[in-house]
């Protein structure tokens, strides 16, 4: 091999070496600056449902389901402590308490909150000591109709079926 | 082939080109071109000329010892070897970036400077620490497991460049909160095998004269975020909650630098009420610095899902925040129920 066809190999190996981690330094601070490729933070979010009506978003350490058509800031929580969920159609299928739920601190101690929000009003309301809480909550996230059961027997059948697979399938 | 072990290979072919190309051999005045081939924890066991042709052969005993050296008239005289690394001619150790290396007696010659920082460990990481002998052990190679560990390996080395390029440039746009969080999730001594699962915990106080936890609670403080928590809390004391929970989210148009370092975050409050009648309220904020996420969802994610995958070879490693606020609330007689 010719020299001249060594030196031709050799920068573009140098050029190999230097192009990646131009590009890929490139496009971190070009994901940054833009926001289109999403830099951290939005991590956060599990789903967008209902055109941002509504979120499934991480918290500390738990997953939650939230209202957002006052779209005020102040974050209402629908489901505090997912369990399991399932979307499904223009619905969303979760077992877990409808309300605030609890919070896991850093210390290791659990913070049980009472609160809810009634999803007709929007406003907070507080559940009694000895109410028993919603644990299965259909959403149909495009006509803004929100179901709830305490009793697995009120649930109709074929929404029974569907809590049915995702108590099976999804982990 | 799922996606992570797609980009490992592409990882591991780019580092092969990355070596390929700065360990080609040129002798004086006739250069030739040679291609040094690897084994799977990167020794150097094959050495090719541009033809193709095996000029040397090389084996290791599980320590670095040389085993076997079989060269053909021509080979390179290259000071690569075991696990791909240089070997000084005149000491005869391996360099290992942080330590050099003895491969005659399998130890490395210096101690590990990660027990020098076990007291900055969180009570759980020391456990972890702890719990594993091998970990002890200041001057072991790859955790006495020389077959299947290397240390340190090159994968995660190209993600923390990655990561510590990105942190940089947080930085550089003012986004020094989000950029000391990034810094904190890197892990600085990556390697297969690595026991920890997190980084050291994070807490900062509004009560603390420590820069950062001022300019966090301060940046939290004038989140419009944060003030509906504190109206939330009001309404809350005003009918008679003195603890409670909720949660909150740091937007992009509230603050940058905290929708980049935390956005969703729990907060809990715990209320006692002042002679004068106001409220002390202790607000603890509460995030996990973490990137699981439930899937790969398109291309917008880039960021988050190769970050997600850089928590899987732990090159990003977790870590959990706690903020710790002070506030004064006066309930108005209007606002009791």
């Amino acid at each position: 091999m010719k020299k001249r066809t060594i030196t031709i190999l050799k920068w573009l190996f140098l050029m190999g070496f230097l192009a990646i981690p131009i590009f890929a330094v490139s496009f971190l601070v070009y994901s940054i600056e833009s926001g289109k490729f999403a830099f951290m933070g939005t991590a956060d979010t599990i789903a967008i449902l209902g055109e941002g009506k509504y979120e499934i978003g991480k918290f500390s350490n738990r997953i939650a389901l939230e209202d957002r058509r006052n779209n005020n800031l102040n974050l209402k929580i629908l489901v505090g402590n997912i369990e399991k969920y399932l979307i499904q159609d223009t619905s969303i299928y979760i077992i877990g308490d409808y309300g605030e739920g609890s919070m896991k601190k850093h210390d290791g101690t659990i913070i049980k909150s009472l609160d809810y929000i009634d999803y007709e009003t929007g406003e907070y309301k507080t559940y009694k000591e000895d109410e028993l809480i919603p644990h299965y909550v259909i959403l149909d996230y495009k006509k803004d109709e929100l179901r709830k059961y305490i009793d697995w027997e009120d649930i109709p059948e074929a929404d029974r079926a569907i809590f049915e697979k995702l108590q099976k399938e999804v982990q | 082939m799922s996606f992570p072990k797609l980009r490992r290979v592409a990882y591991s072919l780019l580092i092969a080109v990355i070596i390929g190309s700065s360990f080609s051999y040129a002798a004086p005045g006739d250069e030739t071109v040679y291609y040094l081939l690897e084994d799977h924890l990167g020794n150097i066991d094959v050495v090719l000329d541009e033809e193709g042709n095996v000029v040397e052969r090389r084996d290791y005993l599980p320590y670095g010892e040389e085993r076997v050296e079989a060269s053909e008239e021509g080979a390179p005289d290259t000071d690569y070897g075991f696990t791909g690394k240089e070997k000084d001619d005149e000491t005869g150790l391996y360099y290992y970036g942080a330590r050099y290396y003895d491969s005659t007696t399998g130890r490395f010659i210096t101690s590990d400077p990660l027990l020098q920082r076990i007291d900055q460990m969180s009570p759980e990481e020391q456990n972890q620490f702890l719990s594993d002998p091998q970990a002890l052990n200041a001057y072991a190679y790859a955790r006495n497991n020389p077959v299947r560990y290397v240390d340190p390996d090159g994968e995660s080395s190209v993600e923390w460049a990655w990561w510590q390029a990105g942190s940089v440039y947080l930085m550089m746009q003012g986004n020094y909160t989000a950029s000391y969080f990034l810094n904190h999730s890197i892990n600085n001594t990556p390697f297969f095998g690595d026991f920890r699962s997190s980084q050291a915990p994070l807490s900062f106080s509004d009560s603390s004269s420590d820069r950062m936890s001022q300019r966090i609670t301060g940046q939290i403080r004038d989140t419009n975020a944060y003030q509906a928590n504190i109206n939330h809390i009001k309404d809350k004391i005003a009918n008679g909650d003195l603890t409670g929970i909720g949660g909150g989210e740091f937007t992009k148009n509230d603050n940058a630098d905290l929708f980049y370092a935390i956005k969703r975050y729990d907060y809990s409050y715990e209320a006692t009420q002042n002679e004068d009648g106001t409220y002390a309220v202790d607000i603890t904020i509460e995030d996990t610095y973490n990137f699981k996420r439930e899937n790969y969802d398109g291309f917008d994610n880039t960021i988050n899902n190769i970050a997600d995958l850089s928590e899987d070879t732990k090159a990003l490693l977790p870590f959990q925040t706690t903020i710790e606020m002070h506030e004064t609330i006066t309930i108005d007689n209007d606002d009791e129920n």
